[in-house]
């Protein structure tokens, strides 16, 4: 298969790190995907210091968006809230290890996009 | 007996070899004939059509015309004035809605629809709803098709419209919009007909149908992209307004006001895409020249095969009319083991073409309990060897996901 569905894309998407639905949470936030209607919700815990104590998300979607959301989670874990709004769609495509398709960019950003208008809005 | 192989050597888009397209209710392939109809108007003659006098202007306004005539031919309508060329489907559907509404021909009531609608058909009957505060109500699903005790119900004589689609392009099931105009007559209600994903698969007969009007794109029926037919019943026709104003339309216009032209120029607002209406006529002389029926008894074939080789494979879940008699060749499905995105991603690496996502009819969906489904679709120049493949490249993606 080819670079879009390596082993640790998959192994994300089978196996997802931080899925799940928080109990007690700072921030919940649902995002769309308006290509094809899949949604993911991100909820967000803010640690004593300010920085992110925990996070998780939950949500139906392809393998590219839950595999995204699943590697991101991981990344953003003890980051500041300026750090997370600094990440753009390089290091999305850095975690991937890949580009993708110009269809499949908004499956891709999904977990990122949401991040962002989670913590701005 | 119609020759696949040699129809196959009509679409030039067929000629990579391993390539199986099986997007056909998304967008028909457009065979040669077409292709040749459209290059040779804009090689030769290519001119706006009416009034002007030189002889390019001449000969394209007699191909316009005479594609109105074979589009009238082939839907069985009484006459050339009842046929409006459109840039698609949705243009006429919005053409249509707007003009019932703003013409007064329309009694009180409500709207009924149903549950299987395209986007196009749909979203501007939900407009028209909000702005006249109409209720707008909906037929359910009875497992892939229409519940019909339920629209013997919900048409009453408060119904003012009834819109349904002739054929589903998620579940190819084909309705009995016969049953349904009829409840609609006898409560004195409108019928409009969506036949986009059936023109070219099944025959259509407006008259059969019992509609008062039928709308449908070129895209999908072997014509280019950007035209597109709205057939009003003339009685109907003749009391509506225009929606679309411009050039054209007009048969004088002062500073104070104007007045229309004759139909159907009355509702062909500035100028329409001539080399696309002259692709049309073409596609309906190739469409023709096969005969639909015969169309429908090759892809009913596919069809059947297509589904006993799909619900073969454990964990996929065939969501399509299962009487082949009355599918127009769509077979929807979703996968247990991925969504349909990653699906249709791997398949096309097997260029294996086909579409997943809600296919613009998400009410549709949600009635099947589905966000997306992954949609293989047929035509007169798929064959087995594209099933075959399909169901390859399924069990294929199966073991990249599982």
């Amino acid at each position: 298969m080819d670079s879009l569905y390596q082993e640790h894309i998959l192994e994300h998407y089978k196996h997802p790190h931080n899925r799940g639905r928080m109990e007690y949470f700072d921030v919940k936030y649902k995002g769309v995907n308006v290509s094809c209607g899949d949604d993911l919700i991100l909820y967000l815990k803010w640690s004593p210091e300010g920085k992110l104590g925990d996070v998780s998300f939950e949500g139906f979607g392809c393998a590219i968006s839950q595999s995204g959301a699943s590697m991101l989670t991981d990344k953003i874990k003890g980051m500041t809230k300026e750090e997370m709004l600094a990440l753009a769609s390089k290091d999305m495509y850095a975690l991937y290890g890949t580009t993708v398709s110009p269809q499949r960019e908004k499956c891709a950003l999904l977990a990122l996009h949401t991040l962002h208008e989670a913590l701005t809005k | 007996m119609i020759d696949i192989k040699k129809i196959r050597k009509d679409f030039p888009q067929l000629d990579k070899p391993g390539y199986h397209y099986l997007d056909a209710a998304a967008s028909s392939l457009t065979p040669r004939q077409v292709l040749d109809a459209v290059s040779d108007y804009y090689h030769n003659y290519r001119a706006n059509v009416h009034r002007a006098l030189f002889k390019e202007a001449v000969g394209a306004t007699e191909k316009y015309e005479e594609a109105r005539k074979k589009v009238a031919k082939f839907i069985n309508a009484n006459s050339l004035e009842e046929i409006i060329f459109t840039s698609g489907a949705t243009e006429s559907s919005n053409i249509l809605v707007r003009s019932l509404e703003e013409s007064n021909v329309l009694g009180a009531g409500n709207i009924v629809t149903t549950e299987m609608e395209h986007h196009g058909a749909l979203v501007p009957l939900q407009q028209m709803a909000k702005r006249a505060k109409r209720e707008l109500k909906y037929i359910p699903l009875v497992g892939f098709g229409l519940d019909y005790n339920a629209a013997e119900r919900l048409v009453t004589d408060k119904t003012a419209l009834v819109s349904v689609i002739l054929a589903s392009n998620v579940t190819g099931t084909v309705n009995d919009v016969r049953r349904i105009a009829d409840i609609a007559r006898k409560n004195g209600a409108v019928v409009i007909v969506d036949a986009t994903a059936a023109v070219g698969h099944i025959p259509v007969d407006v008259s059969a149908l019992g509609a008062d009007a039928l709308y449908f794109s070129g895209h999908k029926t072997m014509a280019p992209t950007g035209v597109g037919v709205l057939w009003v019943k003339h009685a109907l026709l003749e009391k509506l307004e225009p929606s679309s104003f411009g050039g054209h339309m007009i048969s004088s216009v002062s500073k104070d006001s104007a007045e229309w032209a004759p139909l159907p120029e009355r509702f062909e607002a500035g100028t329409k895409n001539i080399g696309g209406v002259i692709g049309l006529g073409a596609a309906i002389d190739y469409l023709e020249g096969l005969g639909v029926a015969n169309i429908h008894v090759h892809v009913r074939a596919l069809t059947k095969y297509a589904i006993e080789k799909l619900e073969g494979i454990p964990g996929v879940r065939v969501l399509a009319e299962h009487d082949v008699e009355k599918n127009t060749g769509v077979v929807s499905f979703v996968c247990d083991f991925a969504h349909p995105h990653d699906i249709a991603e791997v398949l096309s690496r097997d260029n294996v073409a086909v579409r997943p996502g809600h296919h613009c009819a998400q009410p549709l969906h949600s009635a099947l309990g589905v966000n997306a489904t992954t949609r293989a679709s047929f035509h007169i120049y798929n064959t087995k060897e594209d099933v075959d493949a399909l169901v390859a490249a399924l069990i294929k993606a199966k073991e990249v996901f599982l």
